[in-house]
């Protein structure tokens, strides 16, 4: 017997190796950028989605925090530029502070939100279009969405600052004279296995697959002009495509091509309640999306 | 020892009248031609057993006699029966013989050969011939099995009589006057198994025989271990095919072996390339028969663009090579084919990965000419969907074939045709989106193909004079694609010209002068469905975008060298100075050419090398090179430039110094110490400033250094191994204004140890150990989410290549083992790679907000069990 136990083990080695050191997960251990586990900025919108010069915006962004270390939101508009890296850069400060990659501050910078008590809001400039070479394709503004816990900022004092505390965004805002602006989707219904949610929270089953579907305003795929290179006018039509979260399960595949706007979700083998989120986005910063409860039985 | 098998006669000077008629065996084998046989100085003992004297018994003893490099005996050993005493009294007197040593154009050599040693009576005490000659009763042909190549001098005898003959040059032997009954007959070869044969011979019939004997150690007939020493190039690792293709992991193929040479650093998984001395895998040129090919590895990385069956040697040339080697600042890899396919055969080999069919012999009137024809298709493809448990599928494929034709062997020329295809996809469910750009839906596809057609021509005009020239055309294509969407190809028309003249008008003098000549027509067509610069930008509309371009490169280097011997024509002192000159001319149209209009550059360079080499024992050589080597850009970053903006060829200053040992007999250390600089190295243009700027700069800088040690034992008896070590650094910066930073593929300690030992049964045993410390890398810190793109950008705060993945370990195994049939072998292997391994890293692999990540792991545990059977025909 112990002959043939210690067969055994010789073969098992041979037929599996032997890996020296500590196992390495593997890319599919890591976190799944489907899974909402910590605080994460998923979408952000501005209304208009494109506004002209002298417009009023205002911002939203679905920012769920599943560990509630998220204390502020600090929403920042920094001004076109051609400067490369200068969104990281974008502080609403002066020459004083420091920033994440050492360039300088860009001039211009502005707060336009801090959450809660101070919802986003931006008046767009009317000169921002004065420099453009293009009235009709406009100017891009960086908003940038700074979520921040509860700490002591020590940024003056030369402290290491730990970057990963934050949960940092940007969004441009394209603003323009164009004929035909974008306007934001509209996602108007959710469906699990075919069947619309009607504003109540989805039920599953432990262990169950099902399929989710999401379903926009008719109008949300919006034809529009462009003017190529040559200077000759384009009709277009929207692509839009569509992320899956969910806060616990299993999702299959979490990108949808429109009209395409369907995945499935496999439920956690305990009972639990969560969110999903379908978020749509139509390429042209357009951006919509839809938040779902669902309680696993 | 390193031992030889003449094939030159031995000169018996002086021999007494007992020893009229002896001679030495020939067998022909693959090493330096000898330049002088040995030659029998002395031999003062005459002895002949009294016995056998007084009866009037004559005789013949066969013996194996080894000499060293100085001609001293260092074994001798009776190879036929022992009759009469002959063996003693013969043995006796070959120790109280003296020979000169065997020699070849480097200098004295270990040797072995055969001597029949014959006992002969003076006429007057020979008995009375017999009245009449009695009937040759007895024949037949000796082979060994399997090769079915004929056994000379093996000693035939029918025991319990005196009746004994040798096996003639064809194996056959026959016998007069064997007494009818049960014979038994005993057949003697050194090298072979004993063969005893038991028939009854009818009186008055005749029988004839095939005798088979097996090879005591088959792969030691294939291969006879050597070492190449000092020869034009500076440092020339000569790796033993046989030995090579043992090795764990090298799937059966020698040219996989380089990654165990010192200088070699291992490469990234699955890009078919080489890193060599600290520098980029593009900078080494990769050749076979002197006609560079793009890619050594197919991309599966388990074996050679080239099947084994048509090589003779691989030619590794870390560094310090001569003139005739131009264009690239690395390394240099020489695949040389054979010039001679003499058995004929056809083999068929297959294991996990791909199948391969191979033919060669000779051929045409009276056998004069040799083919070699082969090919190779993977199937690894069809395999891992199998394996792979993953959404994402990953299908290698590759072929390749050869075929080689010498109208005449030994002659002036020879023909030659090979190429591959390598192709691989990647592709997913039908019904899942690939991320989320409605652009990049679909398969995604890489291709490589390339194929030469190779003409050859040699010839000596006399002793002093000789000149090649060796034409070949060829075409290479790259391929990538994604989905209906991308493509991007590129086609090579290649014709390039090797020629050279040699004058040699004394032993110390040697003078060749050479062109090396490149060029050929190409293009390439990108067609994208946006413009390069939006593909990042989700609000930039995208346009469909087209790049092509066309045109003519041509490269005629010129090179003359001299080698030069001052010391009695000796390698004592071997100064090898060289020049070689560049010059690229690249002329383009089409979209990528400036404004539309054609346009062309052309650029020179002038390479010095030098090169010393001194033989300051029969032991020990010394060797120091210094040369410039100048590289061309690549093609992506030469197009699209005028002559003002256009970059400079790359620079390296190397230099290295080393030393070679024997040790014993079988056994060699080689030491060296390197170090190159490099400069106008291409680098990102950080001001590139728009369409009339180039988005290259020549400001790039590089260093690179480190200490080079093989220890290798010969092929000589049981046992083979080599054991490497390399302790190097390399850094770069992108201007002098930069810090040194490390290179993206140092490797301060790469180490390798391999090794085999034949076992009984035909059967082999082969292990390697390989430890490489981790790839540097540059770990991100945070990240910044793009809402309109769902991208994040990752941020690293530290120094680039300031850390390090974890270091590379690996352990395989393998054993061989041989199976003998009288027309066939087959030779099985199994394969056990990484049986003990680290975590292997190859890549980083961060989640999708660099908050974590993992290494992607090389190859994991293989079990690769393969077969190669051949048939002699």
């Amino acid at each position: 017997m112990a002959l043939i136990h210690k067969t055994s083990i010789l073969l098992l080695v041979l037929s599996s190796g032997c890996v020296v050191g500590e196992p390495l997960p593997t890319p599919r251990d890591l976190d799944q950028s489907w899974l909402v586990n910590k605080p994460r900025i998923l979408a952000a919108r501005s209304e208009p989605a494109e506004p002209k010069p002298g417009d009023t915006v205002t911002f939203e962004a679905l920012f769920p925090d599943p560990t509630g270390e998220i204390t502020t939101t600090l929403w920042v508009a920094c001004p076109p530029t051609d400067e490369p890296g200068l969104v990281v850069a974008c502080m609403p400060s002066t020459e004083a502070t420091s920033t994440a990659k050492g360039e300088k501050p860009s001039n211009g910078a502005q707060v336009i939100g801090i959450q809660p008590g101070f919802e986003p809001t931006y008046a767009v400039p009317l000169n921002i279009l004065d420099q453009a070479e293009d009235k009709n394709e406009g100017e891009i503004i960086t908003i940038q969405i700074i979520g921040m816990p509860d700490v002591e900022l020590e940024m003056d004092t030369g402290a290491e600052l730990d970057l990963n505390v934050f949960k940092i965004a940007t969004k441009g805002l394209v603003v323009s004279e164009a004929l035909t602006p974008n306007n934001n989707p509209i996602v108007v219904d959710f469906f699990v296995n075919g069947v619309s949610v009607d504003g109540n929270v989805a039920l599953v089953e432990v262990g169950e697959t099902i399929t989710m579907e999401a379903k926009l305003k008719d109008d949300s795929v919006e034809t529009y002009q462009y003017i190529n290179s040559d200077g000759i006018t384009e009709e277009r039509i929207e692509e839009p495509y569509g992320l899956w979260y969910t806060t616990s399960g299993n999702i299959q595949g979490d990108t949808s091509i429109f009209p395409n706007l369907a995945t499935s979700w496999t439920a956690p083998e305990t009972p639990t309640e969560g969110t999903w989120w379908f978020v749509i986005r139509d390429r042209r910063g357009g951006i919509a999306w839809w938040s779902q409860p669902f309680e696993v039985q | 020892m390193n031992l030889l098998l003449l094939t030159v006669p031995l000169v018996l000077a002086n021999a007494p009248s007992e020893m009229a008629g002896t001679e030495a065996t020939t067998e022909a084998v693959d090493v330096d031609p000898i330049t002088k046989g040995p030659q029998l100085l002395e031999n003062p003992l005459n002895p002949y057993p009294e016995a056998a004297k007084e009866a009037g018994i004559e005789g013949t003893v066969t013996l194996l006699i080894q000499l060293d490099e100085t001609g001293k005996i260092t074994a001798v050993e009776p190879v036929s029966p022992d009759q009469h005493g002959f063996n003693a009294a013969a043995t006796e007197a070959v120790w109280g013989m003296s020979f000169s040593p065997a020699e070849t154009a480097n200098g004295p050599i270990p040797i072995a050969f055969e001597l029949a040693y014959d006992f002969r009576l003076p006429k007057a005490e020979l008995p009375p011939p017999p009245p009449v000659e009695l009937p040759i009763n007895v024949s037949g042909i000796l082979r060994e099995k399997g090769t079915r190549r004929p056994i000379e001098r093996a000693s035939v005898t029918v025991k319990g009589t005196d009746i004994q003959v040798l096996t003639g040059s064809d194996g056959s032997f026959s016998m007069r006057g064997v007494p009818p009954g049960d014979i038994v007959l005993n057949v003697v070869h050194i090298g072979h198994e004993v063969v005893e044969k038991t028939f009854t011979l009818v009186e008055n019939e005749g029988v004839k025989l095939a005798l088979w004997a097996r090879a005591d150690t088959y792969a030691a007939n294939e291969a006879v271990a050597r070492y190449r020493g000092i020869d034009d190039e500076i440092i020339r690792h000569t790796v033993e095919m046989e030995d090579a293709a043992r090795i764990p992991g090298s799937f059966g193929d020698p040219v996989r072996i380089i990654q165990t040479l010192p200088g070699a650093a291992k490469a990234p998984f699955g890009s078919g390339l080489l890193i060599i001395r600290g520098s980029n895998p593009e900078d080494t040129g990769v050749y076979v028969d002197g006609v560079r090919i793009p890619i050594i590895y197919h991309l599966t990385g388990t074996s050679s663009v080239i099947a084994p069956g048509v090589i003779d040697e691989v030619e590794y040339l870390p560094g310090g090579y001569g003139v005739q080697y131009g264009r690239t600042m690395g390394g240099t890899v020489n695949i040389i084919t054979k010039n001679d396919y003499a058995e004929d055969k056809i083999s068929w080999g297959s294991d996990i990965i791909d199948s391969q069919v191979f033919f060669e012999g000779r051929v045409g009137k009276d056998r004069k000419g040799a083919l070699a024809v082969g090919g190779r298709r993977s199937y690894i493809d069809k395999i891992l969907p199998f394996i792979l448990d993953d959404d994402f599928q990953i299908s290698p494929r590759y072929y390749d074939y050869q075929m080689k034709y010498i109208p005449t062997v030994g002659g002036d020329f020879s023909f030659f045709v090979y190429g591959f295809n390598d192709r691989v996809l990647l592709s997913s469910p039908e019904d899942r989106a690939q991320g989320s750009d409605q652009d990049t839906q679909g398969d995604l596809q890489t291709e490589y193909a390339s194929h030469r057609f190779v003409v050859s021509y040699k010839h000596d005009f006399s002793d002093k004079f000789s000149f090649s020239i060796q034409p070949s055309l060829g075409l290479d294509y790259a391929g990538f694609g994604v989905g209906d969407e991308i493509s991007l190809s590129t086609s090579n028309t290649l014709i390039e010209l090797r020629s050279e003249l040699s004058y040699l008008p004394s032993d110390k003098l040697e003078f060749h002068a050479g062109l090396d000549l490149l060029g050929g027509p190409w293009d390439f067509l990108v067609e994208l469905p946006f413009t390069i610069g939006t593909r990042d930008d989700p609000l930039n509309e995208r346009e469909p975008f087209t790049l092509d371009g066309a045109g003519w490169g041509w490269s005629p280097d010129p090179y003359i060298k001299m080698t030069w011997k001052p010391i009695d024509g000796s390698n004592k002192l071997r100064i090898t100075p060289g020049i070689r000159g560049g010059l690229v001319y690249l002329g383009y149209d089409g979209s990528v050419a400036p404004d539309g209009n054609s346009e062309s550059w052309t650029q020179t360079s002038v390479d010095p090398r030098l090169a010393i080499q001194s033989e300051i024992t029969e032991r020990t050589s010394l060797r120091g090179a210094i040369g410039i080597y100048h590289q061309p850009p690549q093609p992506f970053e030469s197009v699209g430039y005028t002559s003002e903006n256009a970059l400079l060829f790359e620079k390296s200053l190397s230099s290295s110094v080393g030393i070679s040992q024997r040790l014993g007999e079988s056994a060699m250390i080689d030491i060296d110490v390197f170090q190159k600089d490099m400069s106008n190295l291409i680098a990102n243009n950080d001001a590139y400033a728009g369409e009339d700027d180039n988005l290259y700069t020549n400001d790039g800088l590089g260093r690179a250094y480190g200490l080079e040690i093989i220890a290798k034992k010969e092929h000589v008896g049981n046992f083979f191994g080599w054991v490497s070590y390399t302790l190097s650094k390399s850094e770069r910066r992108d201007s002098v204004e930069d810090d040194w930073v490390p290179f993206e593929y140092d490797q301060t300690h790469i180490f390798s140890a391999q090794g085999g030992v034949d076992l009984p049964f035909d059967l082999g045993l082969s292990a390697q150990i390989q430890y490489v410390t981790g790839k540097p890398a540059t770990y991100f810190d945070a990240s910044t989410y793009d809402i309109d793109a769902d991208s994040f950008t990752g941020f690293q705060s530290g120094t680039t290549n300031a850390e390090r993945m974890p270091d590379f370990f690996q352990t395989s195994v393998r054993v061989d083992k041989l199976f003998s049939f009288k027309t066939w072998q087959l030779d099985t292997y199994l394969d056990l790679l990484n049986v003990v391994r680290g975590v292997n890293p190859e890549f980083l692999q961060y989640n999708y907000d660099y908050t974590q990540y993992t290494y992607v792991s090389g190859l994991p545990f293989i079990p690769n069990l393969g077969l190669e059977a051949k048939f002699w025909l």
